[in-house]
């Protein structure tokens, strides 16, 4: 599934050292948690990002740049990395967290519901996970319905669909988004609500 | 069930657990397998979700009793479910790999943990 490609206007990244230190964050930090992407596969479009032109390149990393579902990943990368950064003061990890959420938010838009994709459910599903982390319980309840949607259009709920695939890296980056999907569903429907009524009764009781 | 917010996956999943290979030992062609010589950093995740499935039997047995009390039978059952709830958590805890237990008390001495493995450690247990 191609989608049209991104404005070079419309790609803003993070000096270099910035987004460095946040990826690293991030894979050492939210991937152990959460493995949604797979690393060296991400790696390899990410160092694409910052070479200059060239030839050599195949024309497949080319259009890595312009590429709404990857950017906007890249951004949601930020927003979590970040908020682990020594490179942010604690004060501000929240704001600079959201200003990358948003620009991911910008970069796929929609797009990302137009047709399901591997790639597009790992990005619904890692914006669940950040919005776990922030005051919009019931935004993430829905990101996480939408990423759970796309995986069905693909069919990931069905193991017949892992056993027929022939690369063994998409099997298991399929089986490992279907189940983040399972195992955030319970986590924003029970685990966050019942903390929630646990902490409910805790104030009853002061 | 669970608060008024239904799980939209409800049933028990058959697509086969994520086999244990970290990111870099999987292949795009032919088959890439994790080096005996350490634990795949994907324990954690697989640990989860076998935990999840037990949360989730919890809850639809302990917390959906309310509503569904004429159709349920007594008391004596529902301390019987517990109890087997209560054991599947016992047998879960005991069947972890020692990399992923929590390293409370000193028990389980002389393992030693790269900061990704007690970082899962801490957050299995926590959930």
């Amino acid at each position: 599934m191609s989608y049209p490609p991104l404005s070079p206007t419309s790609v803003v990244l993070p000096s270099r050292h910035a987004a460095d230190n946040f990826t690293s964050a991030y894979f050492n930090i939210v991937h152990p948690l959460f493995p949604i992407i797979h690393q060296p596969s991400f790696d390899a479009s990410y160092r694409y990002l910052w070479q200059p032109p060239d030839a050599d390149q195949p024309l497949s990393m080319a259009s890595v740049i312009t590429d709404p579902i990857f950017m906007s990943t890249v951004n949601v990368v930020f927003a979590l990395g970040c908020q682990f950064s020594d490179m942010v003061e604690p004060s501000r990890r929240t704001r600079v967290a959201a200003e990358f959420y948003d620009r991911s938010m910008q970069l796929s838009a929609f797009r990302v519901l137009d047709a399901a994709s591997l790639e597009s459910v790992q990005l619904l599903l890692l914006t669940g996970v950040y919005l776990q982390s922030t005051q919009y319980a019931s935004r993430c309840w829905n990101m996480v319905g939408l990423a759970i949607r796309a995986a069905q259009a693909l069919g990931l709920h069905l193991e017949s669909k892992h056993s027929s695939c022939a690369s063994q890296l998409r099997r298991e980056m399929g089986r490992r988004v279907w189940y983040n999907c399972v195992v955030l569903d319970r986590f924003v429907c029970s685990v966050q609500l019942l903390r929630l009524a646990i902490n409910v009764q805790t104030d009853f009781r002061q | 069930m669970t608060f008024g917010r239904p799980l939209m996956i409800l049933h028990p999943s058959h697509v086969k657990y994520p086999q244990l290979i970290d990111d870099e030992y999987l292949l795009d062609e032919g088959e890439g397998s994790q080096p005996a010589s350490h634990e795949s950093r994907l324990g954690f995740f697989v640990e989860t979700i076998k935990l999840f499935d037990i949360l989730d039997d919890i809850l639809s047995t302990v917390y959906l009793k309310d509503s569904e009390v004429d159709s349920q039978p007594g008391q004596q059952n529902i301390s019987f479910a517990i109890m087997r709830l209560n054991s599947d958590l016992d047998t879960f805890f005991a069947d972890l790999p020692p990399h992923l237990r929590p390293a409370h008390g000193q028990d389980w001495p002389g393992i030693s943990r790269d900061s990704c493995f007690s970082l899962q450690a801490n957050v299995l247990y926590t959930r």
